[in-house]
């Protein structure tokens, strides 16, 4: 009687059993199927990425700043799982879409080969944390070298929110994003380099060139001093009155600057930063009608003779 | 003749019940559920009300801090506690098949967590409503339901089978320490293989390596689909074609788990002679 009891109460239910046997039949048989083909299973990307220089020209362009989102061959996986988390979904591709000029600069090499130099480029002006992967919006003033780095959040499984949470927040926050120097100071247009010289004879304007460094701390102090609304209020500076032009060295940081860059840099002869250059030259035709400060005297003292009311 | 079993079904009403009153009854769940879910609730409402951008769509908690907890307070020695306490001596002196009572305590956990998850995935979901008005439920509240719901089952087939090796609460603990272990097992299949000489101090070192990494590859994903089993929808439809092989290793595993239980409970000797 006992036996019989034990046959009755343990049983294994055989539907189960098949059940499993057909779910490991297919996981088998899916998982083979997915290692052949792995490429049909990988998340769609939904953002329209461009090459690097096309984005920063297509920056300068549309005055959009530019989403760039930098990788590389060391971190395949962590690739794949931002594209599955973030750039397939279709809500933060079509806000990268429309808000910025998106960018992607991969780094196949790792250490390996030698480095694609346009990525080079692209480490050395905006890579400054060297951890990948990351995404840094380049405002839409592109000689300005400052970039807000952004780590995309970690998609751990300890996470308490929802990480989509966050990139949504980035989009929406940093797409009108200037950077520090130029936050205060929204009222001051700053013309582009090839732009310079012939607005100045249009308008009638000398030019006023400020050459500063890149993460330089005495260059940013002297842009908030000199740039910022705030304080032109006080100082009464007369910026409308000039064209204004902001150069970048990023020579100094190990990088190449473009070839505009580099001639004025020879041409006003700057060797210390930041440096104040006036050229008058546009209204007075006058090829010596060039005054600067070069870091030598007191940087209040020019600006107070040449800029202040 | 009293042995006969009359009914056979999987699932036992009587047991169901009474596992969900057993849960209602126990005087530390009502006020352990509830401080862990004012939080989960006071953070979700938190970080709808108080941000600095517009948002898009409701702000949920992870699925992972929402399902645990609930799977976790309700399942831990879900059947290990039966065994130790003696009650499965005389639950079985009844006419119920012990694998009846392995998927009926398995599906009482699952579904009283789940609805647990569902009504937090609704407050959450009404708070934003609530905070911005354009915010309707979407795809995403659908896509968190599902995860949810799905890593409750999951997670509590996981639970009834630690439960049903380990006795009294001991499951919690292995489930704990597999999940750190998943953890890094993961991160160590993320290693590439030409990262492995620069990782590797001396030869030893790098076979040691060389030997791991590939089994650390493959054990990634299942150990992952143990420890926290969920389908994400968002993930399953994104890549244009569904990935079957998630479906599969999902539904597969919640079998498997149930299947060993089932083994283990039928080898246990439970009668009053093994005490």
């Amino acid at each position: 009687m006992q036996v019989n009891k034990k046959i009755a109460s343990e049983v294994m239910p055989l539907y189960l059993v098949a059940a499993v046997a057909v779910l490991m039949l297919g996981r088998v048989g899916s998982g083979i199927y997915e290692r052949m083909y792995p490429e049909k299973f990988k998340s769609k990307d939904l953002v329209e990425w461009r090459q690097p220089l096309e984005g920063l020209n297509e920056s300068q362009a549309t005055g959009k700043p530019v989403f760039m989102y930098f990788s590389g061959a060391n971190y395949i996986h962590k690739d794949e799982e931002y594209r599955r988390n973030y750039f397939s979904d279709e809500k933060i591709a079509q806000g990268i879409n429309s808000k910025y000029i998106p960018v992607k600069v991969f780094d196949a090499a790792c250490g390996r080969t030698p480095k694609d130099p346009v990525v080079q480029q692209m480490q050395d002006r905006f890579l400054q944390w060297y951890t990948q992967p990351s995404v840094h919006v380049v405002p839409k003033e592109c000689q300005i070298i400052h970039a807000k780095r952004y780590s995309l959040p970690h998609l751990y499984t300890f996470s308490v929110t929802d990480p989509r949470r966050n990139m949504f927040s980035f989009i929406d926050s940093n797409s009108n994003w200037h950077p520090v120097p130029l936050s205060p100071a929204k009222e001051v247009k700053w013309t582009r380099i090839d732009e310079a010289q012939n607005k100045a004879k249009l308008e009638h304007k000398p030019v006023l060139y400020f050459f500063a460094r890149h993460n330089d701390e005495e260059c940013n102090e002297a842009m908030n001093e000199f740039f910022s609304k705030s304080k032109n209020d006080c100082k009464n500076h007369r910026l409308d009155d000039y064209v204004c032009c902001m150069i970048y060295d990023h020579a100094p940081s190990g990088s190449k600057n473009s070839q505009a860059v580099d001639s004025l840099i020879q041409k006003y002869k700057v060797q210390t930063y930041p440096t104040f250059i006036i050229d008058k030259t546009p209204i007075q035709g006058i090829s010596d009608k060039v005054i600067g400060y070069r870091g030598h005297d007191s940087m209040e003292e020019f600006l107070a003779n040449n800029l202040c009311r | 003749m009293s042995a006969k079993i009359k009914k056979d079904r999987a699932i036992n009403l009587a047991l169901f019940k009474s596992t969900l009153e057993e849960w209602r009854y126990n005087p530390a769940f009502i006020p352990i559920m509830a401080i862990g879910f004012l939080f989960l609730i006071g953070y979700s409402i938190v970080s709808v009300t108080f941000v600095d951008a517009p948002i898009h769509e409701a702000t949920f908690s992870s699925v992972f801090w929402t399902a645990l907890p609930s799977v976790a307070l309700l399942g831990a020695g879900i059947i290990g506690k039966n065994v130790s306490s003696g009650i499965l001596s005389v639950l079985f002196a009844r006419p119920i098949r012990r694998y009846s009572y392995v998927l009926t305590r398995w599906l009482a956990l699952s579904v009283a967590s789940s609805a647990l998850c569902l009504i937090l995935l609704a407050i959450e979901q009404i708070a934003a409503m609530a905070a911005f008005p354009g915010i309707l439920p979407d795809f995403n509240t659908l896509s968190q339901a599902v995860a949810r719901v799905s890593m409750c089952f999951g997670l509590s087939a996981t639970f009834v089978m630690f439960s049903s090796i380990f006795p009294n609460t001991l499951d919690l603990g292995i489930w704990i320490m597999l999940s750190f272990s998943s953890n890094l097992i993961v991160e160590i299949s993320h290693i590439e293989p030409y990262m492995i000489s620069q990782i590797s101090c001396n030869d030893l070192n790098r076979k040691i390596t060389e030997f791991v990494v590939p089994i650390c590859k493959e054990l990634a994903i299942p150990i992952q689909s143990l420890v926290s089993p969920y389908l994400d929808l968002a993930y399953l439809t994104h890549t244009g074609s569904v990935s079957w092989y998630a479906v599969f290793t999902y539904f597969s595993n919640i079998g498997l788990c149930l299947l060993i239980a089932i083994a283990i409970m039928n080898r246990k000797e439970v009668s009053y002679a093994s005490k």
